[in-house]
């Protein structure tokens, strides 16, 4: 007998996007501009962001769309010597809506790439989605996977964001309020939430192999039993066949730990971290998607407050920060240099 | 005991239908939600909302002309209509107006990043 389908109301799809990595420097090579401080530069929107700082420095994700590049000055990059990019791989974001912060769909998600060996390359939640960066190429059978896998609204259809060049134009000139085309003094924002104390795991798996996808499918969910509520996730592929799984939850008693490492652990390979505390920050409205430069004042108001950023992920409207727990406080008037809240 | 009134939310952000639909249900409100014009005009006419809290640009039909519908529609001109817009008003290379907006049928508007308290109140009172 099967589980019941996971009821949803939706799956969005993002395509036509060119995702750039940007991996640290090791040797000191003076000062140089990260990719989102050069988008801000160049007014490139970017869709969808993942940010995780390590010993070495930070590694950087970002997708947008190909045309936004074209017309920028951004195609003289990377400055040799400076950076360590790499540069224009053709992706699709695939999001399903709403997630309800619940581990026990997260982890229905990733097994459900594993059992079709499907490889995501990043993934990010906001408030009410998850969205995978997936390879181009693998679109369709991904739409059509999640479409059967999922408890569907009849009148559902999963569409796509981007308006074809034609109809934009069209919606751009007789509803000209629809697209943003300036830059906000101040940003704004429907609020600034933090939520602090959390405990922050990571796993580290192979993104290729499907034992590994399935494994951490399989953990998160049954992890899912008691832990229930996530508050952020995010994935980030620092190498080709290392991806590393962030999952921030209310702290988890020494017994949930050590099912979920055994559990996760049982495939060889797969690597778990022990859980830090850590606070988050999380602000929805600030167009993300559509205005440029909007990461890169988030940073820049922390920067200036001397705050460390350990994790960002930004996708749709929202943007989503983890700091080291005690600094979430000192986030808020930190941000609010840059963002206006209601 | 009167049954609760029913309002959608339309957007094409589900973040932000999230967030509204908390507010609204939070404000004793039963929620119904969609995610595009198609869809949303399907549940007007299926569910008959009091208020429809309608996002302006959105996919495969856009909020003007989920507007225009509703009010051209003998059945369901009554729904009233709130209309969330990013206009701006630093905005100056755009001919749009709030002004505009109001005599395109919609019988309320708010600006966005809307203020969801002011948007509750809007909702009140064409509930009352």
């Amino acid at each position: 007998m099967g589980f019941p389908q996971i009821r949803i109301n939706g799956i969005r799809l993002n395509s036509g996007l060119i995702q750039d990595l940007e991996f640290p420097v090791v040797e000191k090579t003076g000062k140089c501009l990260t990719l989102y401080q050069d988008f801000a530069k160049a007014r490139i929107n970017i869709c969808c962001l993942g940010l995780l700082t390590d010993t070495l420095g930070s590694y950087l994700f970002c997708c947008h769309d190909i045309e936004s590049v074209r017309k920028s000055d951004l195609k003289g990059l990377p400055s040799p010597g400076t950076r360590n990019l790499d540069l224009s791989s053709n992706v699709s974001i695939v999001s399903v809506y709403p997630h309800h912060c619940r581990l026990n769909t997260l982890g229905f998600l990733i097994g459900l790439f594993g059992k079709n060996q499907i490889a995501f390359q990043q993934m990010v939640s906001s408030n009410a989605m998850i969205s995978f960066v997936i390879n181009e190429v693998d679109q369709e059978r991904v739409l059509a996977l999640l479409a059967l896998a999922f408890d569907l609204p009849s009148t559902h259809t999963p569409f796509q964001q981007n308006f074809a060049g034609e109809t934009a134009a069209f919606v751009k000139k007789r509803y000209p309020e629809t697209s943003a085309t300036y830059v906000e003094k101040k940003i704004k924002t429907y609020g600034i939430q933090m939520d602090s104390n959390l405990s922050m795991f990571e796993i580290c798996f192979n993104p290729n192999l499907a034992d590994h996808l399935q494994s951490c499918g399989d953990g998160l969910g049954a992890l899912g039993e008691v832990v229930k509520k996530f508050y952020f996730t995010t994935a980030m592929t620092k190498q080709k066949d290392a991806c590393h799984l962030f999952c921030l939850t209310d702290p988890l008693t020494s017994r949930d730990r050590q099912d979920f490492f055994s559990k996760v652990q049982a495939v060889r390979g797969i690597d778990f971290c022990e859980p830090v505390l850590v606070d988050l920050i999380g602000f929805h409205g600030p167009h993300f998607g559509d205005r440029f430069g909007v990461f890169n004042t988030a940073m820049d108001c922390l920067k200036k407050a001397s705050l460390e950023v350990l994790l960002a992920g930004c996708t749709g409207a929202s943007i989503c920060m983890v700091l080291p727990v005690g600094q979430g406080q000192k986030a808020i008037p930190a941000l609010s240099k840059g963002f206006e809240t209601p | 005991m009167s049954e609760k009134k029913l309002i959608l939310v339309v957007d094409d952000d589900p973040d932000l239908v999230e967030a509204v639909s908390m507010k609204v249900e939070a404000k004793g409100y039963r929620v119904a939600k969609a995610y595009d014009g198609v869809e949303a005009m399907d549940k007007i006419k299926e569910e008959k909302p009091a208020v429809v809290i309608l996002d302006v640009m959105m996919p495969r039909k856009n909020g003007w002309e989920v507007c225009e519908e509703i009010k051209n529609n003998n059945e369901l001109k009554s729904i009233a209509v709130v209309l969330l817009t990013a206009v701006a008003d630093s905005v100056k290379t755009t001919s749009y107006t709030h002004h505009d907006g109001k005599t395109t049928l919609a019988d309320d508007y708010v600006p966005k990043p809307i203020d969801l308290d002011e948007l509750m109140e809007i909702v009140g009172d064409h509930c009352s």
